[in-house]
């Protein structure tokens, strides 16, 4: 192997080993950047998870902070904006309730809010949140209603 | 005067192009995660990445700081699988009746703990988790592209027909 090959295996080697010390280095959440962009990147991968790989967007309805918890409450749609066919997808959420709406509680550390637990709303009551709150997060941070829930009428998840 | 640089023969082009392509590989493998099983051994970066992921959820159930007794850990695909047993610092035993599952005690199986986790931009994330699970998590976490082998290394993955 010539010198320039060495050269060429050797930076790729210093990228390598770069990459691999930032992954484990989580960043500062930087100034000014939007809490509700931190945690919507932070639960996505369960939701992607939830919807076994599948293209989603996801529209916070309530993100709230207390100290270092925040809990959000989001809907996840196609990326076009329309609902899911829950019936079409994999694993728990095939007897989620439209429109598809997963609660999460986080918690900051290290400059990076953490996933702690997310639930889905399911048919059937109790709702996500009773299993999140047990987690006990400070008073005053919830548990909170998603606004839509009020559509629902008499039969919409215990709170 | 100078000698003008020797012209690159096909031998050295062909070591270059090696050299690169395993340079390519290896950097590839880091930004997406590993194609192969690892089992991460204690002191990997990886396992301690993923352990610190679980960490503030289990101190939240355990209510109260929490080592883990490492029963598994692995990573492919761009997926992550661990398998721990919480205790306090310095190993003491954590009773059901001090963690928020105090009540809900009958239908578990002891403090077990799996946790699925995901790399996202370099990133690991906690996906989901269990604490005391009855049945294997893998009959209720297996599905989009979860690959069996975080469970079963032994699993042979078949292409399904066209």
């Amino acid at each position: 192997m010539n010198r320039l090959g060495l050269l060429v295996a050797f930076g790729f080697t210093v990228a390598a080993t770069t990459a691999r010390i930032a992954a484990s280095e989580p960043p500062a959440l930087a100034a000014g950047r939007a809490i509700r962009e931190a945690v919507i990147e932070e639960m996505s991968p369960h939701v992607e998870w939830l919807l076994g790989g599948r293209p989603f967007v996801l529209s916070p309805v309530v993100v709230r902070r207390v100290e270092d918890f925040a809990h959000v409450c989001a809907v996840a749609t196609h990326p076009d904006g329309s609902a899911l066919d829950l019936a079409d997808l994999p694993g728990p959420v095939g007897t989620a309730r439209p429109p598809l709406t997963i609660s999460a509680l986080l918690r900051l550390r290290g400059g990076r809010w953490l996933l702690l637990a997310a639930r889905h709303e399911s048919v059937s009551p109790p709702g996500p949140n009773e299993d999140l709150f047990r987690l006990d997060p400070p008073a005053g941070l919830g548990p909170v209603d998603c606004p839509h829930h009020q559509n629902w009428g008499s039969d919409a998840p215990r709170r | 005067m100078t000698t003008p640089p020797p012209r690159p023969t096909p031998g050295r082009l062909r070591g270059t192009l090696a050299a690169f392509l395993i340079a390519w590989i290896a950097a590839t493998a880091t930004a997406r995660g590993s194609e192969t099983l690892r089992d991460l051994p204690p002191g990997d970066p990886e396992r301690r990445r993923l352990l610190e992921l679980l960490r503030p959820v289990m101190e939240r159930e355990m209510r109260g700081p929490v080592e883990f007794r490492v029963k598994l850990a692995r990573t492919l695909r761009g997926w992550g699988l661990v398998r721990v047993e919480p205790q306090r610092p310095g190993g003491s035993r954590i009773a059901l009746g001090e963690t928020v599952f105090a009540e809900t005690s009958s239908s578990m199986d002891g403090l077990t703990t799996d946790a699925l986790f995901r790399l996202r931009d370099d990133r690991w994330h906690l996906v989901t988790h269990v604490v005391g699970p009855t049945d294997a998590a893998s009959s209720n976490w297996l599905f989009g592209d979860v690959p069996m082998r975080l469970w079963n290394p032994d699993f042979v993955e078949v292409e399904a027909p066209n």
